[in-house]
């Protein structure tokens, strides 16, 4: 008997794949005789095929309750609750990114005391036991006493959940008293680096005209003689198409291990300049491939070095495992995985949808920390409409996919983009095609020391 | 006997024989609960050097093993210590949970690796208590369900269905998924028919389909409470087909048999059989698929 299995066409055969992320790759002759019952049961492909569940002899009980588990654990965030909580401490910022999308122009505001200690108080709520606060903007230093605060009344006001924090920062504002602050409350930090210095301060130009690199170095060198690792993810505009081995190398200068090569989203500062700095999914796909290239080569002479979105696919396709990124699950993780928080206490569905409200669209607000709670948020119709939105296997055209298992779709990029949640932005859709086109490449060409690689990837996450 | 039982990654310490409660449906025999053998002392003593190294999963068994606590509490910190990743699964009555000293101590111990499987006979005290032949053993394990849950570790309730509850197995979901306590999981247990379980068969035994039937409503509340349920011990032709995903092959492989009506089934493959104790003393009706 067949399994359940996706398939579609790639170069020369057939791409199998099944929902515990296992994949074959058949001529389409072998394909063909496959879906036809005709393949010798005794020979190697056949019975690999039915290792990996794409067929089974037996009763269709016993092929049940062989996949259950492996299903299980591809799909493991829906069992969990929401877990990470985006304060958006202020939306002011020092920096002037050309690609914004947290500032649509609209009034600077700070998060208060008041709205913080609400929205502390809610979360005790999510079902969920550990939870991440994570810190953004604008740029969340330049609130810094209200991160202060949320840091050292956040554990007292929740005793019963474990609590790991994070920052979004652009460093500049990084001082020894900070440094210190979160090396003993463990506030991990993670930061932008867009390519070398040229390109870092074309993107991200500081307001006052100074080099946005130079303060993103001084704050990263203050935070390592206290002994802060940073992160950093990049964003990738027009700018950066040309040069993908430069941007690679930055990272690797500075002392990163893992790179995150991020496309544009039409959205904000990025949708008003897209002629300026857009791209099309073609463009960005030959950059990415060139950079993850350049990126092989690198550990290959001995450097290890991630890039993100390879190690979050490949957990999936190598070791069936689902990582918790609220971009590629189904449904997303849009309310049920995270929500966002602003300066005035409204509460979203997820950072995008956010953004849009900092655009003056209020689309993906679920409520306010001051007037309802989870419960009511989780209840919303806009976290149900996401839900369903977002859910792979309802989606025509998602739902046999042959990447379905491996992907997501976003329904705040779709709204803001063709103005439904539910009309798939084509662009976002083509880009991850295409990185996972460009990782199946890799993976059937089978090369020893770039499976090995890659495996290393899948487990670094 | 008790002592180490070593499968694989998977070790079960079987601590004790002796008991608190007297169960009319225990898979030991009175004498066996009465002798009250335990481990070892070189297993209590030096257990983690006669184990592998890549144990992911301990089971701590008896009789009840908090009998024992002083020499059990220091062998669950040396888990701990020598097995960071591994979960650990306790049975338990919970009764000795009830006494704060002790469960103080415990939850020093505890980690999310955790989980306590403790067994409810009832929704109320008179028929809980009846079954355990032990005033006053609701109260206790329910003190423990609700200190537990305060706690970072999964609790489990197990509900043995037999002729004497089985009237009141729906009124004992319902009570479960009522109580002021987080109760991450329960499931229904069919009985293994050995010791005074076997002994006691004429007032206990009901047949695995009717038990199954009469658990149907709790069963629904559980899952509409968020609580995971299963069926533990039950083969697949006792249970409604909409109840198959419920079902886990919960029976040691040393212990299954399947009776020779089950060469006819179709489906086999996917059952896990019955208790060979049960399945010898020909009390079960198995209705084997053929188309």
């Amino acid at each position: 008997m067949l399994g359940h299995f996706y398939f579609g066409k790639f170069k020369d055969g057939i791409l199998l794949t099944g929902d515990t992320g296992r994949w074959h790759f058949l001529s389409e002759k072998d394909f063909n005789s496959f879906v036809n019952d005709s393949t010798p049961k005794d020979t190697q492909q056949y019975q690999l095929l039915e290792a990996d569940h794409f067929c089974y002899h037996g009763s269709e009980e016993a092929f049940i309750q062989e996949n259950k588990y492996d299903i299980q654990t591809a799909n493991s965030y829906l069992f969990e609750a929401t877990s990470l909580f985006i304060f958006a401490v202020t939306n002011e910022c020092n920096n002037k990114c050309i690609y914004c999308q947290a500032n649509g122009g609209g009034q600077l505001k700070k998060m208060t005391k008041e709205v913080a200690e609400a929205a502390i108080r809610q979360i005790e709520k999510t079902p969920a036991r550990v939870i991440t606060i994570e810190f953004q903007g604008g740029e969340p230093l330049m609130n810094f006493p209200i991160v202060q605060y949320i840091v050292l009344n956040a554990q007292k006001l929740l005793p019963k959940k474990e609590i790991q924090f994070t920052i979004v920062s652009n460093l500049s504002l990084i001082t020894d008293e900070i440094a210190s602050f979160f090396r003993d409350y463990k506030v991990s930090v993670s930061t932008s680096l867009d390519g070398d210095k040229k390109l870092h301060d074309y993107n991200r130009p500081a307001a006052d005209k100074t080099s946005s690199y130079e303060s993103m170095l001084k704050g990263k060198q203050i935070l390592e003689s206290y002994g802060i690792k940073t992160g950093a993810i990049q964003t990738t505009t027009a700018q950066a198409l040309s040069c993908p081995e430069t941007i690679i190398h930055s990272y690797a200068d500075l002392g990163y291990n893992q790179v995150f090569l991020r496309p544009l989203t039409r959205l904000g500062s990025a949708a008003r300049r897209w002629n300026e700095i857009g791209y099309t999914p073609t463009q960005y796909l030959a950059f990415y491939r060139k950079a993850l290239e350049e990126i092989i080569r690198i550990n290959l002479n001995g450097t290890p070095m991630v890039e993100y979105h390879a190690a979050l696919l490949l957990s999936k396709i190598m070791n069936g495992k689902a990582v918790n990124y609220m971009e590629l699950r189904s449904p997303c993780g849009a309310g049920v995985g995270q929500i966002a928080i602003t300066a005035n206490g409204n509460v979203y569905t997820c950072d995008e949808g956010r953004m849009i409200a900092e655009m003056g669209d209020e689309a993906f607000l679920l409520g306010n920390v001051f007037q309802n709670g989870y419960e009511e948020w989780m209840n919303s119709s806009c976290c149900k409409a996401v839900c369903s939105a977002s859910l792979l296997e309802t989606l025509p055209g998602c739902c046999d996919c042959v990447y379905k298992p491996y992907c997501g779709v976003c329904p705040v990029v779709n709204y803001a983009i063709n103005g439904s949640i539910t009309k798939i932005s084509k662009d976002r859709c083509a880009i991850y095609k295409g990185i996972l086109d460009v990782l199946f490449d890799y993976l059937i060409e089978g090369k020893k020391e770039i499976l090995h690689l890659f495996q290393s990837w899948s487990k670094s996450i | 006997m008790p002592g180490l039982i070593i499968d694989r990654d998977d070790v079960c310490l079987y601590v004790t024989e002796k008991c608190n409660s007297n169960c009319i449906m225990c898979p030991m025999s009175l004498d066996c609960r009465k002798r009250g053998s335990e481990m070892s002392t070189e297993e209590w003593e030096h257990f983690e050097e006669m184990i592998p190294d890549n144990v992911s999963h301990f089971t701590i068994t008896g009789g009840e093993p908090f009998l024992h606590y002083p020499k059990l509490f220091p062998i669950l910190k040396k888990i701990n210590q020598l097995y960071p990743d591994a979960e650990v699964l306790i049975l338990t009555n919970g009764r000795a949970l009830a006494i704060p000293a002790i469960m103080e101590s415990l939850s020093a111990l505890i980690t999310q690796r955790y989980c306590f499987a403790i067994p409810i006979h009832g929704s109320k005290e008179t028929i809980h208590d009846d079954i355990t032949s032990s005033p006053g053993s609701f109260r206790q394990s329910i003190i423990a369900l609700k200190h537990l849950s305060e706690t970072s570790a999964r609790t489990e309730v197990r509900i043995v269905g037999h002729l004497l509850n089985i009237e009141d197995i729906n009124d004992t979901y319902y009570m479960i998924c009522g109580l002021k306590a987080r109760i991450d999981v329960i499931n229904l247990i069919a009985m293994e028919m050995t010791g005074c379980a076997a002994r006691n068969r004429k007032k206990l035994w009901v047949n695995y389909d009717i038990l199954c039937d009469k658990a149907e409503n709790g069963i629904r509340q559980a899952i509409l409470h968020g609580i995971d349920t299963g069926l533990y011990n039950f083969p697949l032709c006792q249970v409604p087909e909409h109840l198959w995903p419920m079902i886990k092959h919960s029976i040691t492989a040393s212990k299954i048999m399947y009776p020779k009506k089950c060469e006819e089934c179709k489906k086999k493959d996917a059952c896990g059989g019955m208790f060979y104790s049960t399945c010898l003393l020909n009390l079960c009706t198995i209705k084997p698929f053929r188309g």
